[in-house]
């Protein structure tokens, strides 16, 4: 392997860290709610928006306007959750699908309103000079991405099965009457499981503000990309989420390098099939997992 | 205690529990007895608050709750062992029986309470970290009955506890929940060992398509004919 190919792998993982950021929230609200969030683009890139804003409205570092994010984020999502999805809980899936879908366009459509369709792009001051290690270049957002992304997974692993309301929120996945009985209120359990997958990509779409050019539909192709992550990882199981999210990172960057950039998504979801063919369950689902 | 006056409970258009009156006094263990598909469990789940109460009044400790939320009636004193044990598979017996404390009257309790858990089952202390899910039945019940206990009920409701059970793991069932109940909580116990939940309860109810039959002391159960023809095969 020579030097570019392994700069590509680098990058691969560096961007696959955030891809599996945005898919563990994905897998997490899939988790809980049984239900897959189809706005969830759309709330990476309110997530976007938001760092975008913060930063150059108060001219301030995007990584300082990270926490800003996370408690707005998880505020979207309560109420998400909370308002439009409590009442489809029990619908058939097609419905959830579109009420889910509706909400990305509502997402999509306020940013176009407020921020023009035009690309935004976040000049951070220090980051034009990349960090040379050997012959490898690390770009520093990548970099900070990357950590922030392993600090904020910790973060949730550790509310997820180390708190009690993480123990609730996780009672409340694997056996609804169960949960009741013991006094969990799970409405609002739901509710905050909503609202930390939208932290989850919120953070996600915010770590990406100072790597490309923002515009409101940018989420859409990260929908797919989520999805595909979530679903290849076992949909429900997080570690799933984050190792699937590594290899589509590199799968990505791999076969931009090798084949050009436009074969990394025919790659993404030929190998995406393929798996599906031999375990339909995802890499790291479990076989016909029952909860009861 | 609990006090149900003229209940009526739907599922969807069905009209499962029609017009229930009955009481659990403070101190009582209450057998509640019929058929498969006479309701109880219908009955059991609506008290708890996940049922679709139509008409009638439930108070607990002269509290209405007819329409209270579960969370509100656990944290009340108000707890059930529902039937088929309702765990959290994938976590482990130890997190099954934390999250039993949830409530804040609860979590105050934790320690006695999960230190009287392990007196009533010490073979839960060595299956500690493992998944639920994996437990044998009786084991699942173990934790079942252990994570009400952590609950701190003040009146506790188990539906059908030994179902499925090994006769020596039902009897160990029953002598915990004798132990619990010397412990000061009044029960109201659905179970299908009639004959031994009658020389351990009070009083019994008997219901048949969603109304109250017979009722009595247990006594008078274990010697009624009817009782004797249809529950006890004599």
């Amino acid at each position: 392997m020579n030097i570019q190919a392994l700069q590509s792998l680098l990058d691969g993982i560096l961007m696959g860290g955030v891809y599996a950021l945005a898919a563990l929230g994905l897998s997490l609200i899939f988790g809980v709610l049984k239900i897959t969030n189809f706005a969830h683009g759309a709330m990476m890139t309110v997530g976007m928006y938001v760092v975008y804003a913060l930063a150059s409205g108060m001219g301030i570092s995007p990584y300082l306007a990270l926490p800003a994010a996370m408690v707005l984020m998880f505020l979207m999502g309560f109420l998400i959750q909370r308002f439009p999805i409590h009442y489809i809980e029990k619908a058939p899936a097609h419905n959830q699908l579109l009420l889910t879908l509706g909400v990305a366009y509502i997402l999509e459509n306020t940013l176009l309103l407020v921020f023009t369709p035009n690309y935004q792009t976040l000049t951070v001051s220090g980051f034009d000079k990349a960090l040379r290690v050997g012959g490898l270049t690390f770009a520093p957002a990548k970099l900070i991405a990357f950590c922030v992304v392993i600090v904020v997974t910790g973060c949730v692993y550790f509310l997820l099965y180390r708190t009690h309301t993480g123990n609730s929120i996780r009672a409340s996945a694997q056996n609804d009457t169960g949960a009741r009985l013991m006094g969990i209120n799970v409405r609002n359990i739901r509710a905050a499981a909503f609202g930390i997958g939208a932290v989850c990509t919120g953070i996600a779409g915010g770590l990406l503000t100072p790597i490309m050019s923002i515009y409101p539909t940018l989420g859409e192709s990260f929908q797919l990309k989520c999805f595909v992550i979530a679903v290849l990882g076992g949909m429900g199981n997080l570690w799933g989420a984050l190792i699937s999210g590594l290899i589509i990172g590199v799968i990505e960057s791999l076969s931009g390098y090798y084949l050009g950039g436009s074969w990394s998504d025919m790659l993404i979801y030929g190998v995406f099939i393929l798996i599906l063919f031999v375990r339909p369950t995802g890499l790291f689902g479990k076989v016909n997992r029952r909860e009861n | 205690m609990l006090k149900i006056t003229d209940l009526h409970v739907d599922i969807g258009n069905l009209k499962i529990i029609q017009g229930i009156s009955m009481e659990v006094r403070g101190g009582e263990m209450v057998s509640l007895m019929g058929a498969n598909g006479a309701g109880k469990t219908t009955l059991m789940r609506a008290i708890s608050g996940l049922g679709h109460i139509t008409g009638g009044r439930v108070t607990f400790l002269d509290q209405d709750i007819t329409h209270a939320t579960s969370e509100q009636i656990v944290e009340a004193g108000l707890i059930q062992i529902p039937e088929g044990r309702q765990l959290f598979p994938l976590m482990t017996v130890r997190e099954n029986l934390e999250i039993g404390a949830h409530t804040k009257r609860a979590r105050a309790r934790m320690k006695e309470n999960l230190d009287y858990v392990y007196t009533l089952f010490p073979e839960l202390k060595e299956m500690n970290a493992q998944a639920a899910g994996n437990l044998s039945g009786g084991q699942q019940q173990m934790v079942a009955i252990g994570r009400g206990i952590m609950a701190d009920p003040k009146l506790l409701i188990l539906d059908e506890p030994s179902i499925g059970l090994s006769p020596i793991m039902t009897q160990k069932v029953l002598q915990a929940v004798i132990d619990i109940h010397i412990r000061g909580v009044s029960v109201l116990i659905a179970e299908q060992n009639i004959r031994d939940v009658l020389k351990i309860a009070h009083r019994a109810y008997v219901l048949e398509q969603g109304v109250i039959r017979i009722s009595g002391s247990a006594r008078e159960m274990l010697t009624n004919s009817e009782i004797k023809r249809m529950y006890l095969g004599l």
